[in-house]
């Protein structure tokens, strides 16, 4: 039982934020549900991006109804590689990357083979609602592929990394790159094994990695270093995050930036309950960081004594 | 104000108002709050002793009826032995308790213990019928209760020759009755009831004497017999003094041109029997009988409910009287039962709260677990859990077989729905084969919920893994059976209906728990490399 209270003091002076705080301090206090909509519809977003010019991968087609499957081929036959995604999915469900074709199949990411009747299949979920918030009736959305960026090249196993950067108040808490795993299945979704890396927010650099909330030094699949990565394009990501921050108008975000080899970072979502992970990622406490844009936004309201004696305490790993 | 002191001081609030209203009712109600008091108001136990044959005995316990000057309430039903069903509230004519032998236990002797509160309406006997009710009182059709029937003899020589004689010479129906009446009030001489089947009309006629049941069946008998549609009904007296052991009563009713006249032979009661009459049922009943089982033997105690504030509460005050009119147990046996269900609900909630927020536990949906909680008390058998979780299983496996065939989402629940409802057809068959009772462990209620967890538990398993699924599912189970058994506690579900106030002690937990920014448990583990960092 001590080791219980003893963790639990630990976890507070280190300042990092748990589930129950998250959800009543920031995500109920400063976002409002009736901006949800927005974030929750990838199209909302990417017209909303183009108004404040921030790049978003092409949109190549909407489904809506599922009499349009029969047209499926044909807005496809120029097409060598897309994405499939729900307009209103989350944590990457239901998203199917085809990255070539071979006679009539389509060529998955991790080399998977599917025929038309496959992807009318999944295409058809989709618009079911399998994969959406609530279980809704959704619109697929056929997108660009992002190219993977050559300083990703050698971390990233069948998937493209993304960067996930946490705002408070509009401005960078947090960030994490996520690079895809072989047990991820090519995803960059940490649930699922992919690779967690926390990035220094004044530089860019990376400075911690994790995998399934233990820390690692090196890709498990490629061996090479993770950490010490320079991200590129690195203040307009922070500054893309914030002009999306500012648009949408909540107050605690997540947002997930990608790096195309060809036209450089683009907006893929945002979300409205980013998760906690990016903590462990980083090896750091979100609470320090929140308290100081407080500060900085001249509007304290989570100037606890334990933020403050957190800030003051480096993190260092016990010998 | 911030939002977590609008939260404490509301749940502040809500525990004041409950616990004022607690003290304020309990000061007002006295002991009255705990059970029903008062004038008019008993204690009733029913004892069955015997001994099983078999582990597939069975036992059928008659209950009072819920009509209009009679009210049940607090009804309970303990055996060590058996497991019981209560009443269907589909047929309010007559209400049962189904005991079935535990099959965990060898045959041999057994006990069984029925009690209840009743509260009599002693200023109105003819109080009017609940419309549930009303078909027990409704005129008979074309021929009924004219014919014989097992132990009323009404076409027998000597009974015929009987009701001729004593309606001789009158053709009005309600004197012909009246001469019948008198005649068995009167020189049929009565006897105490002891066990067995009791005498018929025949033999109570001939021996000149009977108890209350054979009596009311020579006058049903006579009545009949000269085209007067009679009945018995079956009862108990409740009887005054400081506890009283007794068997069933028996008394008649015969159809006098628009109603029901009641009249008891035994204890000298024409036109109208007293309320403390309480009815069981309509006809000659027997109050318990078995299978598979001998030695039968039972006894009625029946108390007064707290006698000693009968003359206090002789003219209880405006406030008493609301609270008692407001109080739970003024309600009829299946809403009763409905509310105590009810009063669950929120605690199970609670408990997924505890579950969720404290602890950090997943689950297939929110109150999934909660709901096949509760469906699984309601069987008492836990072991229906495991079944539950095996048909997810069984699911899962057809899901996947399932999945090849690329249905559309709704047809394909719907499809995996009757798969499921196959599958526990299939069961039950099986386990009546081999003789076990498939009911206690497949309630139908979860069916909804058992469907949706299988789909959850495909996609989850398709798209996070084998180990993220089970250890969901685990987490399912886990606070399934918790609220299982946490809410089986008997003594929670009393007290929860004694003081329904506690709903709003629940509530201000669950608001407080809606502001708790505290870690979860599972967070502990979950950031324990970043615990370990440690300062200079």
């Amino acid at each position: 039982m001590t080791w219980l209270f003893s963790r639990w003091r630990r976890l507070k002076e280190r300042g990092i934020l748990g589930i129950n705080r998250r959800n009543a301090e920031f995500i109920l206090d400063y976002n409002s549900r009736a901006l949800y909509p927005l974030v929750d519809d990838k199209l909302r977003m990417c017209e909303m991006c183009r108004d404040i010019r921030v790049p978003t991968p092409e949109i190549y087609a909407t489904l809506e109804s599922h009499s349009k499957l029969r047209q499926f081929p044909d807005f496809l036959k120029d097409r060598p590689d897309f994405v499939i995604k729900p307009n209103r999915g989350s944590a990457g469900r239901g998203v199917l990357v085809i990255v070539g074709r071979q006679g009539p199949q389509f060529v998955r990411h991790n080399g998977e083979k599917l025929t038309p009747e496959h992807l009318r299949q999944h295409l058809s979920d989709v618009m079911s609602g399998m994969y959406s918030l609530g279980a809704l009736p959704d619109r697929a959305i056929v997108q660009q592929r992002i190219q993977l960026h050559l300083a990703f090249e050698s971390v990233a196993f069948q998937g493209i990394p993304d960067v996930r950067v946490v705002l408070y108040r509009n401005e960078p808490a947090m960030a994490m790159l996520r690079l895809p795993t072989k047990e991820s299945n090519g995803r960059a979704n940490l649930h699922q094994g992919g690779l967690g890396v926390g990035i220094d927010l004044s530089s860019g650099l990376t400075h911690h990695a994790v995998q399934r909330n233990r820390m690692v030094l090196g890709h498990p699949d490629t061996g090479i270093p993770v950490i010490g990565l320079r991200v590129p394009f690195w203040s307009r990501i922070l500054e893309m995050s914030r002009r999306v921050a500012e648009a949408v108008g909540l107050g605690y975000l997540g947002v997930d930036i990608v790096i195309d080899a060809n036209e450089g970072p683009m907006l893929l979502e945002a979300n409205a309950r980013p998760g906690l992970a990016i903590q462990i990622a980083n090896a750091q406490g979100l609470v320090p960081r929140l308290a100081e844009i407080d500060e900085l936004k001249n509007a304290p309201t989570i100037r606890t004594r334990e933020a403050k004696r957190s800030q003051d305490v480096p993190l260092r790993k016990s010998a | 104000m911030s939002r977590t002191i609008l939260c404490v001081a509301t749940a502040a609030g809500l525990t004041c108002v409950s616990l004022g209203l607690m003290i304020v009712r309990y000061r007002v109600l006295g002991d009255e709050v705990l059970a029903p008091r008062g004038p008019g108001a008993w204690r009733v136990t029913l004892l069955v002793n015997g001994s099983s044959t078999s582990k597939d005995a069975k036992l059928l316990t008659a209950t009072p009826l819920e009509i209009g000057h009679q009210h049940i309430c607090r009804e309970s039903c303990r055996s060590n032995e058996f497991s019981n069903k209560p009443p269907a509230s589909r047929r309010p004519e007559r209400r049962q308790v189904l005991w079935n032998y535990r099959q965990t236990i060898s045959p041999g002797r057994f006990r069984v213990i029925y009690e209840f509160y009743c509260q009599l309406d002693l200023h109105r006997a003819d109080a009017p019928l609940p419309h549930s009710a009303k078909l027990l009182y409704r005129p008979p059709a074309a021929g009924e209760f004219l014919r014989d029937e097992a132990r009323i003899e009404c076409e027998h020589p000597e009974i015929a020759a009987l009701a001729r004689q004593l309606t001789e010479g009158t053709d009005e129906l309600s004197e012909q009755v009246e001469a019948l009446f008198r005649h068995v009030d009167q020189y049929i001489g009565k006897e105490p009831a002891v066990g067995g089947g009791g005498l018929s009309a025949v033999q109570c006629l001939k021996n000149g004497r009977g108890d209350s049941g054979a009596k009311s069946r020579l006058l049903v008998a006579l009545c009949r017999n000269r085209g007067i549609p009679a009945r018995m009904v079956t009862g108990l007296m409740l009887a005054r003094g400081k506890g009283q052991e007794q068997v069933a009563h028996y008394w008649v009713e015969a159809w006098i041109h628009d109603h029901w006249k009641p009249m008891c032979s035994f204890h000298h009661y024409d036109g109208h029997v007293p309320p403390a009459f309480l009815v069981f049922g309509i006809g000659d009943l027997p109050i318990v009988h078995g299978k598979l089982v001998r030695d039968l033997d039972y006894a009625f105690l029946t108390e007064p409910s707290d006698p000693k504030v009968e003359s206090v509460l002789a003219r209880p005050s405006t406030l008493h009287r609301f609270f008692r009119s407001m109080s739970l147990y003024a309600l009829p046996p299946p809403e009763g039962r409905l509310v105590e269900f009810l009063l669950l609900l929120p605690v199970a909630a609670l408990l997924v709260c505890v579950f969720r927020n404290v602890i950090g536990m997943n689950s297939f949906g929110t109150f999934a677990p909660a709901l096949v909680g509760l469906a699984f008390r309601e069987l008492e058998s836990l072991p229906g859990i495991l079944v539950f979780v095996s048909l997810v299983l069984i699911g899962w496996g057809m899901r996947r077989i399932l999945d090849s065939y690329h249905l559309l989402q709704v047809p394909r629940t719907a499809f995996m729905m009757s798969l499921v409802v196959v599958v526990l057809i299939a069961g039950i068959v099986a386990a009546n084969f081999h003789d076990l009772p498939a009911t206690k462990f497949m309630p139908l209620f979860p069916m909804v919920i058992l469907t949706g967890m299988i789909e959850r538990f495909w996609t989850l398993e398709v798209e996070d893994g084998t180990y993220a699924s089970f250890k969901t599912m685990l987490g399912s189970m886990f606070i399934a059976t918790t609220i299982a058994l946490v809410l089986g506690i008997h003594a929670l579900v009393r007290i929860l209906f004694q003081f329904p106030e506690i709903l709003g002690l629940i509530m201000a937990g669950q608001l407080l728990l809606g502001r708790y920014t505290g870690y979860r448990l599972s967070e502990l583990f979950r950031f324990r490399d970043l615990s370990m960092v440690s300062g200079p």
